[in-house]
């Protein structure tokens, strides 16, 4: 009988390379040779998101379109509450874990994220990032947490208020040679449309190609009209202009499906070059400098001139990532920096009740589909099943009466603030953290085991998952456990008494017969 | 030769002789060639459905067989079971001269079969088969933790290979030191 050690190393890597994201992860720590073939084979993730804001840290990594793994940690008085979740923004499929507290949330993250992606092998296509403006102190920091381990990334991408503080510090995290486009990017939140309808983009090239492009990217969410053109085409000269950042600038703009009645015509003006597509996709409006304009010419003729901005001609994750961005606003209203401008003091909330009620039509479609996909959860990010619970909760109940004399502290659990819109969140059970468990974080040369024990799910309770543990939550099997628990005590103290009773009762019968 | 194939040949003016022709050519009977595997089964299969194996196709281009040489002298894979060449066998013939889907729902969910499958198919190389049994034996360990994927693919540890090399360097020093001592006492 053949089995996995007996497979050829080729055949073993041709297996890795079709595993997912956390099952290659799982696959490293299984054994020496098999972390091996793991690390000699390639991966590309679309696009990583890193946050840092006031206590909370945020790692969202991209899989594919409407495929991602999502981990928040949320500092509090009591430890650190880690929130995940996998390609669900249903507050009932975010389980919860519990960490020791620490007093650097912004080394814990980043360490998870150095040992998850920190790789030869693993690109990054884009890494996103929000830090809060005014910590300023990541450049010294961020060298000595990454200890020299790098990140394979082809774009940096942050909001405007970040990028230049992003560009203190991403030589220390990332490989020169793979880092191609740095982008700042915004939204302009409009009530009108759920997506985007107008990017309006510069990119800035200095010398040849092997150096960094700088991209500045502004979407706009107002359906286009002559008025929006002639402000997006003002910006883009303005750009184009824009003395401080010398090198070959290329403004432009790309408006999605647009009426031909409301394009205006492209305004010519002395020592600029401009050339208009209008395609079955879009129309665009290229802008640059008279004394570059050779580089124009590859613009000419193109089959579809909206580049990833394109529905059907694009990269399809970004086109559905741009796309779906201001459904933060619903999702996780804490990153929203990268919204510069809404519409009006109501757009916020007219949008986050617009998403709201676009969702569940999306869930209702969903569940009227004949054969929904029913696909497994990744490596720790999966729902708990009843039975599991059970017994885990059997271990713990087990582990508690052998190490009753064992200091344990009790965590609370809090509802997170990030699911401050969402009333139906279950909450986790409360972990009872073991002094072993505790170590964990404490001794800072064993933080970077932290990824794993984040993962492991030995000393975790999730959240039950909406289909099968409606009825069974786990404040309820808590109690049970705790009923179960009484009753033990209830048999032990009455069964004496009761025992001693009745033998008083037949000593004075005997006597008295 | 399909209907629409017909229409364009019949449409070019340029060689309007041509196309009747090979409309009306008969066409050529597929040649069969026969594999066996441990159990010595033979097996069957059309020069078509063999194409998927680069091995075989190898083979068959280099050797230049009749069909009834093909007949008489069977392909031997004597590495490989009855009931996985039968499989592999089934596979070619159902995706024969067809453009293959993305993904393959047929083939074995139990691993030591499939691992026995993946194999086979290296051994033949049939490229599309072999992406699909990978793709399998990937999702056999989807949501898994380390210590369950060493349980699936029973996979030992570090501290297990390290335990089973010390034995074996034992055992082989011991046979080595029974075979000096055996060569000894016969020289004496």
């Amino acid at each position: 009988m053949v089995n996995w050690s007996q497979l050829p190393p080729e055949i073993k890597r041709h297996v890795a390379k079709k595993l997912d994201f956390m099952s290659r992860h799982a696959m490293k720590s299984t054994s020496h040779s098999d972390r091996l073939i793991v690390n000699s084979t390639s991966f590309e993730l679309p696009r990583v998101r890193f946050g840092y804001k006031g206590d909370r840290c945020l790692i969202v990594i991209y899989t594919g379109v409407e495929k991602f793994l999502r981990l928040e940690m949320i500092k509090e008085a009591h430890g650190i509450t880690v929130l995940r979740s996998e390609n669900s923004w249903d507050p009932k499929a975010i389980s919860s874990k519990q960490l020791p507290p620490t007093s650097d949330l912004f080394k814990l993250g980043l360490l998870f994220l150095k040992s998850l992606l920190a790789e030869k092998l693993i690109l990054i296509k884009i890494i996103e990032f929000e830090i809060d403006k005014n910590e300023k102190i990541f450049k010294n920091r961020i060298s000595g947490i990454m200890g020299g381990a790098k990140f394979r990334i082809n774009e940096i991408a942050a909001n405007t208020v970040n990028v230049e503080f992003v560009e203190e510090f991403m030589n220390f995290l990332t490989i020169r040679k793979d880092l191609k486009i740095l982008r700042n990017f915004d939204f302009h939140a409009f009530e009108e449309n759920l997506g985007f309808q107008l990017v309006a983009e510069v990119s800035t090239m200095h010398g040849g190609e092997s150096r960094l492009r700088y991209y500045k990217s502004m979407f706009y969410m107002n359906t286009v009209t002559p008025n929006t053109q002639n402000l997006s085409n003002d910006l883009l000269r303005n750009l184009v202009r824009d003395d401080e950042n010398e090198g070959m600038k290329l403004a432009a703009a790309h408006i999605l499906s647009p009426h031909i009645d409301e394009i205006l015509p492209t305004v010519r003006e002395e020592n600029y070059s401009a050339i208009r597509e209008h395609t079955k996709c879009g129309y665009s409006n290229f802008w640059m400098e008279s004394k570059n304009e050779k580089a124009l010419e590859k613009y000419t003729n193109l089959p579809c001139s909206l580049g990833n901005y394109c529905k059907d001609c694009g990269d399809p994750f970004e086109y559905w990532y741009y796309q779906n961005l201001p459904r933060r606003i619903l999702h996780e209203p804490f990153w929203t920096d990268f919204i510069s401008f809404y519409e009006n003091g109501k757009t916020e909330n007219v949008l986050r009740s617009k998403f709201r009620a676009d969702e569940n039509r999306k869930k209702q479609h969903l569940k009227n589909q004949k054969n929904p996909k029913n696909s497994k959860n990744s490596w720790g990010f999966g729902q708990i099943s009843v039975e599991k619970l059970m017994e885990k909760m059997g271990n713990f109940n087990g582990k508690n009466t052998k190490n009753k004399k064992k200091k344990s502290r009790k965590l609370a659990e809090k509802v997170p603030e990030i699911l401050e819109d969402s009333e139906d969140f279950q909450n986790s059970e409360d972990v009872e953290m073991s002094p072993e468990d505790s170590e964990v974080l404490e001794n800072p040369d064993d933080v970077e085991n932290a990824p794993e024990d984040l993962f492991s799910e030995d000393s975790e309770l999730q959240t039950a998952p909406e289909d099968n543990l409606d009825d069974v939550k786990d404040s309820e099997i808590s109690e049970d456990v705790r009923n179960s628990e009484n009753s033990k005590i209830l048999i032990f103290l009455l069964f004496p008494i009761l025992g001693a009773f009745i033998f008083y009762w037949i000593f004075i019968e005997f006597f008295a017969f | 030769m399909s209907s629409t194939e017909q229409g364009t040949s019949s449409a070019a003016p340029a060689e309007p002789t041509t196309a009747p022709e090979s409309a009306a050519a008969p066409e050529v009977p597929e040649s069969f060639y026969y594999v066996h595997g441990k159990d010595k089964v033979v097996h069957k299969v059309s020069a078509g459905a063999l194409q998927h194996s680069a091995l075989i196709h190898g083979m068959i281009s280099n050797l230049g067989y009749t069909e009834e040489q093909a007949k008489a002298n069977p392909f031997p894979f004597e590495n490989i079971d009855g009931d996985i060449l039968q499989m592999v066998v089934d596979w070619c013939n159902q995706h024969k001269g067809k453009p293959t889907p993305p993904e393959d729902t047929n083939l074995p969910k139990q691993k030591e079969k499939l691992f026995d499958l993946v194999l086979a198919v290296n051994y033949l190389e049939i490229k599309e088969l072999l992406t699909y049994c990978c793709k399998q034996v990937a999702m056999m360990v989807k949501g898994k933790s380390p210590e369950e994927i060493r349980e699936i693919w029973m996979i030992p540890t570090d501290a297990e290979d390290e335990a089973a090399e010390k034995e074996a360097k034992k055992r082989a020093g011991k046979e080595a030191a029974g075979e000096t001592a055996a060569a000894a006492g016969d020289a004496k």
